[in-house]
């Protein structure tokens, strides 16, 4: 049966604002970003997470790092903050105990948060402070044109590794689960909903909520490791992730070789007590019994 | 108005006394049909839209932006094909394409 009116979708319609845009800065658009980066995806889907939120606006903050993901604050139209190398998560930290209201996301990359500020990262998870950090892992230094470090395959190539990577690179969420997260995560950027749903989860958890978002990074790892096209990457993650929600952690490692899968799912989701809570515990039995003792 | 059911045992596809069952209420449900908007300054022509739309409703165009990408456009003869599944938002990196239900 044929409706009377006839709807149609038409061709593609050209306009000036996205549906997006109340949340991000549209004036400093295109970003930075090369084609085909899985930081924009992120970006993406922590925006759609905040306009699902029941959580107001004003009390949503982004804080980054350094390096590419570093750059994600500066597109937020929220109360953002850029900070110093590696030191997102310690920003975070008092900013978390000051203003417990606050519904604050680190968004930072794995040299930012897994390397330099590696002990900030494992420090966090074991307080269990209520914070969500999003790790967004492409596996090199992209800014500083392509570094191996501390996340980078063993036997991967970069600019500083011509003959292959010999470090062992760090299993973060194996890292994080053991440090004591209350929420432990990993998708790629391919995962574009079940990134939003984990995204929408973490400001739920009360506690360290951690995501690793696996990303293309073509001009400086994707290139050396064959994976030179931003789709490359992508269709390897379509290809090879495996959804294992209880999987063993201690054996989920990336190595990006094309025949190994890769592991993602929302690995743990645990009650435990979160820092503030405990702090806020601690205040109120001391100034129940009237003070700090003399 | 014959259910699918009644057709299907006119055109000898099942015999009749067959028990076959319809929902009744195929008819409050319809396919959605949306308009695909672009911002074509904000391309980057990463090529994931067109790739990852599960109609295969986009492709890649034959005009540039002032950065010299190709940015999306929608398949002549595919109009009326996006379901408005929104992959090509989420999937989009630069903020530059959405679907809208047309009303």
């Amino acid at each position: 049966m044929i409706s009377p009116q006839v709807k149609t979708g038409g061709p593609v319609v050209k306009v000036q604002h996205h549906v997006n845009d109340e949340v991000i800065r549209p004036e400093r658009l295109p970003n930075i970003w090369c084609p085909g980066c899985g930081i924009g995806i992120v970006v993406g889907a922590y925006v759609r997470a905040i306009q699902k939120s029941p959580i107001a606006r004003d009390r949503q903050i982004s804080i980054s790092g350094i390096g590419c993901t570093g750059r994600v604050s500066g597109y937020l139209n929220l109360d953002s903050y850029h900070t110093t190398h590696g030191r997102a998560i310690a920003f975070a930290t008092g900013m978390a105990v000051a203003r417990p209201e606050l519904e604050i996301t680190v968004i930072a990359g794995d040299g930012d948060l897994g390397v330099i500020g590696g002990n900030h990262l494992i420090h966090a998870a074991r307080r269990n402070v209520d914070l969500n950090v999003i790790m967004v892992n492409n596996f090199n230094y992209g800014m500083t044109g392509g570094q191996h470090g501390g996340t980078t395959p063993l036997g991967a190539k970069t600019h500083t590794s011509p003959y292959g990577n010999v470090e062992t690179p760090f299993n973060i969420p194996y890292l994080v689960a053991a440090a004591g997260a209350s929420f432990v995560a990993r998708w790629t950027a391919m995962h574009v909903r079940q990134v939003t749903a984990a995204i929408s989860r973490m400001m739920e958890v009360k506690g360290f909520a951690f995501m690793e978002v696996l990303s293309p990074c073509p001009p400086t790892f994707g290139e050396f490791n064959g994976y030179p096209d931003p789709l490359d990457m992508m269709n390897y993650f379509k290809d090879k992730a495996v959804v294992d929600n209880n999987a063993d952690l201690s054996g989920i490692g990336v190595t990006t070789h094309p025949e190994d899968s890769v592991v993602v799912g929302n690995f743990v989701d645990r009650k435990r007590p979160s820092y503030q809570e405990l702090l806020g515990d601690l205040r109120a039995r001391v100034s129940a019994q009237g003070g700090a003792k003399k | 108005m014959r259910t699918t059911a009644q057709v299907a045992v006119q055109r000898k596809e099942i015999g009749p006394g067959t028990i076959t069952r319809e929902p009744i209420n195929t008819g409050k449900f319809s396919k959605p049909l949306a308009r695909v908007y672009i911002i074509p300054e904000r391309c980057k022509e990463c090529d994931y839209c067109w790739t990852f739309c599960p109609n295969d409703v986009l492709e890649m165009s034959d005009e540039i932006n002032a950065s010299g990408y190709h940015h999306p456009k929608v398949k002549a003869g595919k109009e009326n094909d996006c379901v408005n599944c929104g992959m090509c938002q989420a999937v989009c990196p630069e903020f530059a394409i959405y679907a809208k239900e047309v009303a």
